[in-house]
């Protein structure tokens, strides 16, 4: 298995670091990473976003995991758009914002190389065209990419707290695709499964990877399903990404070496780090 | 006659980049870096998309990129040189 690569943002002392946690491999990605993340640093109340070993490669995987404590209790926020994609093309597993700044701070992130910018920023003039995401605060919200947002205000308050305006991460690694045949052959499966997607095709702004530009995707999800979570797919598409065997297929395809039965522990193995957080 | 991936209708994209999957899916990569395709987004108004095609995508199966767009923003055309 592999480790997990971890961006850790100390806001506080304007740091960033690289960390490659091996012994966080079980953790899989996206909900149940965030939650292992969030108890390994919880004295800095860190905002942890996530994404998961299917983002960038599978239809309909198209999430980055939000984890935060909120009021004493863990939230798991999910937001769609282009993030997970150019997390992932940026080589890290998870970026976690721990601490808060002095000032009113931009961070401007292409793949592992954290720049830390004042509030007169602009915020187009951040990263590379096509390769890049931007969360930027706007009148109090969260925006992403112009478009897509969180219905809660939780991470809004986060944001706040820590004084940080917003962050564009752009994504510029390429990854060969070793098993290229069964990789398309799977890809055109589940992508005939989208009738199984609880939401229907619109033409609203898509999250990447996603063909249905469906109207649920301005607002982004709250909780649900581990598994699905944890991959990060959309939980809209929870009809195909809660099949194990079509999980295993496509983490086995990508030469993850998960096994059926650490698949069916992720939920077991939330609820303990959940735990450990309490 | 040679044919070339035509931009159709770019006020339809949705910004799902299906369409730069499929790309890379063809020259046997994953990532954003070296997509023939890249789709740029508007920060002011994220509703709207700019398709910007590097010609090299003519190395491609132009059907499948056309057929991989769910809003048919392309059309494999024939090359009539103007």
């Amino acid at each position: 298995m592999e480790s997990k690569k971890t961006l850790f943002v100390n806001l506080s002392q304007k740091t960033a670091e690289i960390q490659l946690l091996p012994e966080l491999a079980p953790f899989v990605g996206g909900v149940t990473l965030g939650v292992k993340l969030y108890a390994l640093y919880k004295d800095f109340d860190p905002v942890v976003a996530c994404v998961g070993p299917l983002n960038g490669y599978f239809p309909l995987a198209s999430k980055t995991c939000f984890v935060v404590q909120n009021d004493g209790v863990m939230e798991d926020l999910y937001i769609g758009g282009g993030l997970s994609f150019r997390l992932k093309f940026a080589g890290i597993d998870a970026l976690v914002l721990a601490g808060s700044s002095s000032d009113d701070t931009v961070l401007d992130i292409t793949n592992t190389q954290v720049k830390f910018l004042d509030m007169h920023t602009d915020f187009d003039s951040l990263g590379l065209p096509g390769k890049k995401s931007i969360l930027q605060m706007e009148k109090g919200s969260l925006l992403l990419d112009g478009y897509f947002g969180f219905d809660s205000g939780m991470l809004e308050k986060k944001f706040v707290a820590k004084k940080l305006l917003g962050f564009s991460v752009t994504g510029t690694k390429k990854v060969p695709i070793l098993e290229s045949a069964k990789y398309q052959t799977l890809f055109t499966e589940i992508l005939g499964q989208k009738e199984l997607v609880k939401v229907g095709a619109n033409n609203y702004p898509s999250c990447s990877g996603c063909p249905l530009g469906c109207d649920k995707s301005k607002i982004g999800e709250m909780g649900g399903n581990i598994l699905v979570h944890s991959l990060v797919a959309c939980g809209y598409a929870e009809n195909i990404y809660s099949n194990l065997g079509t999980v295993f297929a496509c983490l086995d395809c990508l030469e993850y070496k998960y096994t059926h039965e650490q698949l069916e522990a992720l939920p077991d193995l939330f609820t303990k780090t959940l735990k450990e957080i309490s | 006659m040679t044919k070339i991936l035509k931009i159709i209708n770019q006020d339809k994209c949705i910004g799902c980049e299906m369409c730069v999957l499929e790309c890379q899916q063809q020259l046997k990569t994953a990532g954003l870096e070296g997509s023939y395709i890249r789709i740029l987004r508007n920060l002011s108004d994220g509703t709207k998309f700019v398709v910007s095609v590097d010609p090299k995508v003519e190395e491609l199966n132009l059907k499948k990129v056309v057929k991989a767009c769910p809003q048919e923003v392309f059309a494999e055309v024939e090359d009539n040189g103007v």
